[in-house]
């Protein structure tokens, strides 16, 4: 189960789609305390997330997911220059996170996605 | 003994500072510091050069002066003074980066006992602080001019009043005496051009600022032209006309434009450029004073001449440096807008020509609509500037990076049957980011296509390691064509964000985002083109990112 989380209705829903065309049973979620929600009902084996999201931003979500110690993948995706700053100061915290720049083509993300999902790599 | 033996052999002899040096450098406000052998090793700084970099003596001494000054354009000139044992002095030209303070450095050998160079002096000046000084200066000598005034009036008036009086009389005379000193003192400066004149202009005192600044002799212009004869005409006819416009009296294009506002008691400070005696032009920033007898008639002209060629120059750098910042958060703040709509319409493309249920006779369409929102996609992350995608470094073989992207141009190549030579001296892997590496060399490939006419030649080079700045070791990739060239006055701008001279079909984006891939990863890159001769592109790239733990111990 991959959940995607953005908080653009449109991004999450198109991306979820492709997802479910190219096989993978997927949710979309349009925040953070929304995706943590489905988190605990569903179990995802990955999770795709946008970084710049009001209340709650994709890396503090991220260190939230690695804290419930559920063995969850975690891809984040972002348009924005300034987040390479935000991971890697996660990073230096322990926290290994995968990151795309947007606009990522959707050939190019479930390439991702295959590699992630086969390899042993968890928050 | 090879030469990195004898290196060790040479610093391990290089004396300690003198106990009077050392009190003099102490004490010196010029920011000094001593490097020793090939990897300038710091072994000495004074509280200047700590103040200058914002570091203390014990996080600078024992670190190389690459560590201090990583990317700093005095490191090749460290080398050349260390190899050649020849004192040089280097002033950083304009910062490409946003930065307002640019140095200059003064570089000297420290000799050993065989006379071979063993370490180099580095003195630092900021070229910001001279201009500081100079402005300072200028303000300093206008107050002291008019204190001048003041003085002689002062003394005159006592003089006048009370002849009689003994006392009087004295303090008149001390007055006076001062006043002279003080003439003497300004007259004598020689970074000033101070040149007095007769009530109609005619040249009476010239300076050796004067003589030094304009390369006349005082005897050369002394009772013979005015101020008006070395000022640019053009400027002197406009300055006329600006004038009779502004206070509405007809000013003839002369000396009376130069002094006009003087002779009517307004403080009259402008620029105005002046030629020098063998042609050559500077900015001057000129103030104007009347001198006037007892009587207050008008009996001549002070005009006091700074060059303003320096200030002129950072005033441009920080004007094209604040353009630079200014884009760079337009192109930010428009690529994040356009991002979440784009990556929307790209996904629903996919899910529309995925669709099974796609008749044949759209797919085209989307195939093109697919093709040119992604060439959108492509310049917003462009734009984003080098956007680090998380995949750390791994060894990266340069030559495999060349010969696939130089397959993907496959096509391009045939048209224009251009010859590709390729000579790979090195097996030397480096370590970078994989993608970054392949934006690099297809940025540079991209051009060189461009620049190239029918069967021209492209030639690709990799270097073996070497030892570059002291410490680093860094791979050399060169790639050259011998295409259109690079119009000189195209090259200084060539790193510019946006700055394109493909018109419609060129982003202004590619070398940009290349030199900050290279900054990026530690190497620096060289780019040298001449107008129908062809274009080299350098880059040399670090063998080993240098790590957190290396900086810090």
């Amino acid at each position: 189960m991959i959940l995607v989380v953005d908080d653009e209705h449109a991004l999450a829903d198109t991306l979820a789609l492709i997802l479910e065309r190219a096989g993978y049973k997927s949710t979309a979620a349009y925040s953070a305390s929304e995706a943590l929600m489905e988190v605990e009902k569903q179990r995802p084996d990955l999770i795709i997330s946008d970084v710049m999201m009001p209340v709650m931003n994709g890396v503090d979500f991220a260190v939230k997911v690695s804290e419930l110690r559920l063995g969850i993948k975690v891809l984040l995706i972002s348009g924005h220059a300034g987040t390479q700053d935000m991971v890697e100061a996660a990073g230096s915290d322990g926290l290994s996170l995968d990151l795309l720049a947007k606009p990522v083509l959707p050939e190019d993300l479930l390439a991702r996605v295959a590699d992630i999902l086969d390899s042993n790599y968890s928050v | 003994m090879d030469s990195e033996t004898n290196t060790n052999h040479r610093t391990n002899h290089v004396p300690d500072l003198p106990s009077l040096c050392r009190f003099i450098f102490n004490n010196s406000p010029l920011p000094v510091a001593m490097a020793v052998g090939a990897k300038h090793i710091v072994r000495y700084v004074n509280p200047a050069f700590c103040f200058l970099t914002g570091k203390s003596e014990y996080e600078l001494i024992g670190n190389t002066f690459s560590e201090i000054l990583p990317e700093d354009e005095c490191l090749p000139v460290l080398d050349r003074v260390y190899c050649t044992g020849e004192a040089e002095t280097h002033t950083e030209p304009e910062h490409s980066e946003i930065k307002t303070a640019y140095w200059s450095y003064a570089m000297w050998p420290v000799l050993g006992a065989d006379e071979r160079p063993m370490g180099v002096m580095i003195r630092v000046t900021e070229t910001a602080m001279f201009r500081q000084q100079a402005i300072e200066m200028n303000q300093e000598l206008l107050l002291t001019a008019v204190r001048q005034h003041e003085l002689i009036e002062e003394a005159e008036r006592l003089y006048a009043q009370l002849q009689g009086e003994m006392t009087a009389r004295k303090l008149a005379e001390e007055a006076l005496f001062r006043a002279g000193a003080l003439q003497r003192a300004i007259f004598n400066s020689a970074n000033f051009s101070s040149i007095a004149t007769d009530a109609n202009g005619i040249i009476q005192i010239f300076n050796v600022g004067a003589e030094r600044m304009l390369g006349y002799t005082a005897a050369e212009v002394m009772n013979k032209i005015t101020p008006a004869d070395i000022s640019d005409p053009q400027e002197v006819i406009a300055r006329a006309k600006a004038l009779s416009l502004e206070l509405g009296i007809p000013i003839k294009p002369g000396f009376e434009a130069l002094v006009f506002k003087a002779s009517r008691g307004i403080e009259d400070i402008y620029e105005l450029t002046k030629v020098r005696k063998d042609g050559s032009r500077f900015p001057a920033i000129v103030s104007v004073t009347a001198l006037r007898d007892a009587q207050e008639a008008i009996i001549g002209y002070l005009l006091i001449g700074t060059d303003n060629t320096a200030r002129k120059l950072a005033e441009e750098a920080l004007i094209r440096s604040e353009k630079l910042a200014s884009v760079g958060r337009l192109a930010a703040t428009i690529t994040h807008e356009i991002n979440n709509p784009l990556s929307s319409a790209l996904n629903a493309l996919f899910l529309v020509r995925t669709d099974p249920a796609l008749p044949q006779s759209v797919k085209s369409h989307l195939t093109i609509a697919e093709q040119e929102l992604g060439r959108v996609a492509h310049i917003t992350k462009q734009t984003l500037g080098f956007f680090r995608e998380v995949g750390n470094p791994t060894a990266v073989d340069l030559a495999e990076v060349l010969d696939s992207v130089l397959d993907i141009y496959g096509p391009r190549l045939r048209d224009k049957e251009i010859t590709v030579l390729r000579s790979y001296r090195s097996k030397t892997g480096i370590r970078a980011v994989d993608g970054e590496m392949r934006q690099v060399a297809s940025n540079i490939l991209a051009n060189s296509f461009d620049a190239l006419s029918q069967g021209g030649k492209l030639h690709m080079r990799l270097f073996g390691p070497q030892a570059i700045r002291g410490a680093r070791r860094m791979v050399r990739m060169t790639i050259a064509d011998d295409g259109a060239g690079i119009a000189a006055e195209n090259l200084k701008r060539i790193f510019e964000p946006f700055f394109t001279t493909k018109q419609s079909i060129g982003t202004g984006l590619g070398l940009w985002v290349t030199s900050e891939l290279v900054k990026k990863h530690g190497g620096r890159m060289r780019l040298r083109s001449r107008l129908g001769k062809g274009t080299v592109v350098t880059i040399w790239l670090p063998m080993e990112r240098r790590g957190q733990e290396q900086r810090t111990a």
